[in-house]
């Protein structure tokens, strides 16, 4: 070891920080070089002093009122965002549970007072065949075609007559032990004839009714029994994570059964609820 | 007891355990807080140094020792106190000595050992302060390197090497060697 590297490496060799090789290296050339050993002997008195100085001043003994600063920790409350986040998440779960616990509930849907309503405006109008109980769902199917004519470009004389209106079968879902059909609107690929039979459907299992024929009269579509599915999402102004469909039961007693399913599991009812119109009940 | 676990209990609200991380630290963070701002300030800014641990340990990770943090939050206390006096000087160096009874036959060694002293304060208070620190951390907090490393939030090396300069500027200063060469701070 040369005098440049036992410079290097005094202090650690002072304050005891060198393996035992290196130490013994650095000691036995401090040992024959009386330059490198004034040197080191500078350094420990630099640092004694140091040492010293640092432990020459008295130091106070700790004062009471740091204890009495000393209080125990408060549960530190939560911040107003935690407490909004909280508040937001309650809500909707309680909303959500509010859906599936009460399904039997009579909640007055938008979608099912159209349908009545649109319903009791067919019967009025008495263009039902004999022996049909005859549905009328002219006011979605309206406004289907409002979306179809505006995305295509296509609008009927009176503009609201369903003459585009499109229908597809999308998927199967099994109902309280029914099996039906849920129609979704197509606005490309499924454009079919105004009138639908019920060769274009299946209908599994034991519906409430096993065929079922819609068909278009006077720009209205009547289906022959009350079993329509009507997907809402075209109502709603906002993309929705699940799709509502309205099944008329009893055109009689105007009841409706709404059910709400994931969109993104169609076999996932989240929510079934059925509603018999006001006047009705008060009957 | 492992101080792990006194510092468990004393992050739980044990104020009792805090009281024995206090008492094992308070002569350390003291000698250190006195050696950057003074002997008469040095008591307030320590008690504020562990008010602001006791507050602050329930955010206190574990990443680092307890003694490191504390040493952290000192520094942090007594820079803080330093810009808020506007003022890095020291108290009057020898001001402690004064009111000793000093015997005669002494006097004359410790008249010598005080000017030791008194030299060796002032060139340490007029240390830049990234070599200061690291000295202060080293002879008065008594920190291994790596411990001043994490208090400052450096690399080991660099911190073993800025005590190295610290002292070469020390020795210099007090005609022990020739004055290193300024060289860039590391």
């Amino acid at each position: 070891m040369n005098c440049r590297q036992v410079h290097h490496c005094l202090l650690a060799w002072i304050e005891g920080d060198l393996d035992e090789a290196s130490w013994l290296a650095v000691a036995q050339h401090l040992d024959r070089c009386e330059h490198c050993q004034k040197e080191a002997q500078k350094w420990q008195q630099l640092i004694a002093g140091l040492k010293a100085i640092a432990n020459a001043d008295s130091v106070p003994p700790i004062p009471q009122r740091l204890w009495q600063k000393l209080k125990p920790h408060r549960k530190r409350l939560p911040s107003l965002a935690a407490i909004f986040a909280t508040a937001c998440l309650a809500f909707l779960l309680g909303w959500h549970a509010r859906s599936i616990a009460l399904p039997h509930q009579p909640l007055q849907s938008d979608v099912g007072k159209a349908v009545r309503a649109n319903a009791r405006t067919v019967r009025e109008q008495g263009n039902m065949h004999k022996g049909q109980r005859a549905l009328s769902l002219s006011a979605p199917a309206k406004v289907y075609h409002q979306e179809s004519s505006r995305q295509k470009g296509e609008m009927s004389s009176d503009g609201f007559s369903p003459v585009s209106t499109s229908f597809r079968r999308s998927h199967f879902l099994t109902l309280n032990g029914a099996t039906a059909m849920a129609c979704g609107l197509s606005d490309a690929n499924f454009r079919t004839n105004h009138s639908l039979h019920s060769s274009h459907w299946t209908l599994k299992s034991e519906p409430i009714a096993n065929e079922l024929q819609v068909s278009e009269n006077d720009g209205e579509l009547s289906a022959e029994f009350a079993l329509v599915f009507v997907p809402i999402e075209t109502l709603m102004p906002q993309p929705q994570p699940y799709r509502i469909f309205v099944q008329v039961i009893d055109p009689q007693t105007q009841t409706v059964r709404t059910v709400k399913v994931d969109k993104t599991e169609p076999q996932h009812v989240v929510a079934e609820w059925s509603e018999v119109s006001g006047s009705e009940m008060d009957k | 007891m492992d101080e792990k676990e006194i510092v468990r209990r004393a992050k739980s609200g044990d104020v009792a355990a805090f009281e024995v991380l206090v008492r094992r630290y308070w002569e350390k963070v003291y000698r250190l807080v006195e050696s950057m701002v003074g002997q008469p300030d040095a008591e307030d800014v320590v008690v504020e140094t562990f008010v602001k641990a006791w507050q602050s340990l329930p955010n206190f990770r574990g990443q680092s020792s307890f003694g490191t943090w504390i040493f952290r939050i000192a520094v942090n206390q007594a820079k803080q106190w330093l810009r808020k006096m506007a003022a890095v000087q020291l108290e009057p160096l020898d001001a402690e000595w004064d009111d000793e009874p000093i015997p005669l036959w002494e006097v004359e060694a410790i008249a010598l050992e005080r000017d030791w002293q008194r030299r060796v304060k002032t060139a340490v208070q007029n240390l830049p302060e990234h070599l200061r620190l690291p000295l202060l951390l080293r002879f008065w907090g008594e920190l291994s390197y790596p411990e001043i490393a994490q208090v400052l939030g450096i690399k080991d090396s660099t911190a073993r090497m800025r005590v190295v300069t610290a002292l070469k500027f020390l020795a210099a200063k007090l005609g022990l060697t020739e004055r290193p060469n300024r060289g860039r701070k590391q």
